[in-house]
């Protein structure tokens, strides 16, 4: 819990700093903001694994197949990343860049979940006569 | 460990700009752009390694090669 503390102190500072940055070289704040997220983020990591461990987990002792909990752990990080890419382009006002990276993001994850979607097509045309 | 880079990087940006100021008023108005570009060219390579360095944890954590 101690470390959330010094986690939320040093988002805050990032954030001025950006600003001051910014106002200083305008491309040096993209650059500075999308560092200052890939640094929260590093911070976060540690953290995150403990709770994807957990999760692990408690998932084996489950019903749920070990493949899919690999599939929600890969559509997790995939989301994670693709949001984090999407939201460094619209910081840098790049809206257009945002929603191609949010689209291949979606196209990802279509992929990924075709098995489970054919998996449960099948289930249904065994029930229905 | 990454906060140090966080303040390398907010510390170059402040002196390209400086630099860059000084440039200007001295009449060097081109050197002023390039320390711009070589500025940028350097915060660049931090971030690259930086956001390297989150895929890298990203993918071992969530099992996506």
């Amino acid at each position: 819990m101690d470390g959330f503390w010094r986690f939320l102190g040093i988002a805050l500072g990032a954030a001025v700093l950006a600003m001051t940055v910014r106002s200083a070289h305008r491309e040096m704040g993209a650059a500075f903001s999308l560092c200052c997220g890939a640094a929260l983020m590093l911070l976060l990591m540690e953290r995150l694994g403990q709770a994807a461990a957990a999760i692990d987990e408690m998932a084996r002792l489950s019903a749920v197949s070990e493949g899919h909990m690999a599939l929600i752990f890969k559509v997790l990080g995939i989301t994670m990343l693709s949001e984090f890419a999407a939201q460094a382009c619209r910081d840098a006002g790049e809206e257009g860049i945002a929603l191609r990276v949010e689209m291949g993001g979606k196209v990802m994850l279509v992929l990924l979940s075709l098995p489970v979607l054919q998996q449960i097509t099948q289930l249904i045309m065994e029930l229905t006569p | 460990m990454q906060i140090q880079e966080l303040l390398q990087i907010a510390g170059i940006g402040v002196l390209v700009a400086v630099i860059g100021q000084i440039l200007t008023r001295a009449g060097r108005e081109d050197m002023a752009t390039l320390t711009g570009i070589a500025g940028l060219a350097i915060v660049l390579m931090l971030v690259v390694t930086l956001i390297a360095e989150l895929f890298e944890n990203v993918k071992s954590m969530f099992g996506l090669y």
